[in-house]
């Protein structure tokens, strides 16, 4: 079934300028992706991957240096006036006024989209009664736990029914209840209504609940799949193997099994193919290993598959 | 306009949520006043017998007010930029426009307000305030405090950090105002002091209140020096108003 496209993004570059200290920083290279309408995609990749400047220019924030983005029938980067009328942000740092009430926050952002103040009393109430804030109504953000005032920016960017939502690192910062309990939201949000979500994110799991995952490394798209697929292409079985003189032993396999080994921290990882058992394995290569690890791949190993190097120990720029 | 509304009324409601922001704004320039403008009444006295300085640092002082209440509504800015509602209104569809005179126009009435309760004050400065001359102030001090939160504006777009601001304050803001004939008569002070109170834009601000305190409104009309002071403050305040909406909307994204 074909799905109507809602992003159109073609050739997107953006180089942050330099200045005398340093030179210019290429963020993204001739990024092309579509999404369609209804998809939740995560925009995976470390700090310096590209993702937040990605993001910034969904959001209408930066001007990208060339290409073209297309949010429904809107060009974002000519007429981004326009575009903000369709996208519902949560920003990574709270974008609340914490001196100020819920209601009064909900209210001050339905004014600022343009909701007319007879409609906006009603959408209030109707937003708080669906994420279940309204014993919170009068309540000062401030006084707010994490996870509530996270639902409160959710009900400030859901206010003017956007047809997009972005989140950025929506979680961070959140205790394990609080992030589930706001990907339970962002689930029945889904069920109800045909949203389309773009989430970016550097933790593995909040990635792999997505539809499609868009990995990004050094501001190159290097993937962009269902996390299944993604998972597909590692292979059916990732060995990690951990002992002395992994270098050798990696030009050995190479050698001898033509096998093809990356060495990823402290451990030698590769896919096993059918054609070699993990005994044989086993016994050619006795009392070379100190711990040998046989899993389904995950999507950090769809990463270190891309891109060489964990996900979690990457840290550039 | 939407935008603009919104803006400024939470720019007013964040400072009434604030008492402690309300009672020093107002405790601080009584408090100068009342220690300074007596401290000095005896020197001042020597060269002056018409007025006391009590009465004369009165005018100035209201203007020390106005710049401070623009230093703490513009520093806010910042504020909102490190805890990112700034982001929130500026993926809003309204126009830059609209945000920077929300933020002005919320900074200036705060501003109005203090100053309109300092006025109460004005008798003891030997002052009387009939409706006009009232008025007049209270447009007058609209203008100064628009001028004073435009330029505020500028500094917090460009600084990143609140202890930035405080330095550009101590060393620009503050100054703006010592050398804007507040504390001092002009023509009594050194021949290059003179010349830099002359440049201050700040002082024809400062010019246009004192006349406006102590002359009647009838003679206003017709006083060349401050309809002259009267229409470089007007200069200055859409110079900082106008440069407030240009910085804001070179930032990419527009």
């Amino acid at each position: 079934m074909a799905s109507q496209v809602i992003i159109g993004i073609s050739k997107l570059s953006h180089t942050y300028p330099g200045t005398r200290k340093s030179p210019p920083k290429e963020a993204l290279k001739k990024i092309s992706l579509d999404i369609n309408a209804g998809e939740m995609v995560a925009f995976l990749g470390p700090n310096g991957s590209g993702k937040s400047t990605l993001l910034s220019i969904l959001t209408t924030s930066l001007r990208p240096t060339c290409g073209s983005v297309r949010i429904g029938d809107f060009d974002l980067v000519r007429n981004p006036h326009a575009a903000r009328r369709n996208l519902g942000v949560v920003f990574q740092n709270p974008a609340l006024d914490a001196k100020m009430k819920v209601s009064e926050n909900l209210k001050a952002s339905g004014l600022l989209y343009g909701i007319p103040r007879k409609q906006l009393k009603h959408r209030i109430e109707s937003i708080l009664r669906e994420m279940d804030l309204c014993e919170w109504r009068d309540a000062a953000v401030e006084t707010l736990s994490g996870g509530l005032a996270r639902r409160v920016e959710l009900a400030k960017a859901l206010l003017p029914l956007p047809r997009l939502l972005i989140l950025d690192e929506p979680t961070s910062g959140l205790d394990p209840v609080a992030r589930q309990e706001f990907w339970g939201t962002i689930e029945s949000l889904r069920s109800r209504n045909s949203l389309t979500v773009l989430v970016s994110t550097h933790l593995l799991d909040e990635a792999e609940g997505c539809d499609r995952v868009a990995i990004l490394d050094r501001g190159n798209l290097l993937a962009f799949d269902r996390p299944g697929r993604l998972q597909c292409q590692v292979g059916s079985e990732v060995l990690s193997i951990e002992g002395d003189d992994l270098e050798n032993l990696r030009d050995e396999l190479r050698e001898f099994l033509h096998l093809e080994g990356q060495l990823v921290d402290s451990a030698l990882r590769l896919t096993l193919p059918d054609s070699i058992s993990l005994d044989e394995l086993r016994k050619r290569f006795k009392n070379r290993f100190k711990k040998l690890t046989l899993s389904h791949p995950s999507l950090d190993d769809v990463f270190v598959h891309f891109t060489g190097k964990h996900l979690s120990s990457e840290e550039q720029f | 306009m939407n935008g603009v509304v919104v803006l400024c009324r939470r720019e007013l409601v964040r400072f009434l949520r604030q008492p402690t922001r309300l009672v020093g704004s107002l405790a601080q320039p009584l408090l100068f006043w009342l220690f300074m403008g007596s401290g000095f009444s005896f020197s001042f006295n020597a060269f002056s017998t018409e007025i006391t300085y009590l009465q004369y640092f009165y005018p100035g002082i209201v203007l020390m007010l106005l710049l401070f209440a623009a230093i703490f509504s513009t520093i806010t800015l910042i504020e909102d930029r490190t805890a990112g509602f700034l982001q929130g209104v500026l993926v809003a569809p309204i126009s830059r426009l609209s945000m920077v005179l929300g933020k002005l126009l919320g900074g200036t009435f705060i501003a109005l307000i203090q100053a309109c309760i300092f006025l109460f004050f004005a008798p003891f400065a030997g002052i009387e305030l009939a409706l006009g001359r009232a008025i007049n102030l209270l447009f007058l001090f609209f203008l100064v405090g628009l001028g004073f939160t435009g330029l505020g504006f500028i500094i917090a777009w460009v600084v990143d950090s609140t202890a930035g601001y405080h330095a550009i304050m101590s060393v620009v803001l503050i100054p703006l105002w010592l050398l804007s004939g507040a504390l001092f008569p002009p023509e009594d002070s050194a021949a290059w002091l003179h010349w830099v109170i002359a440049f201050n834009p700040v002082s024809y601000g400062m010019t246009a209140i004192r006349y406006a305190f102590y002359e009647p409104l009838s003679s206003l009309a017709v006083n060349p020096d401050f309809l002259f002071a009267l229409l470089i403050a007007l200069i200055w305040t859409t110079c900082t108003t106008v440069g407030s909406v240009l910085i804001v909307s070179r930032r990419p994204g527009g």
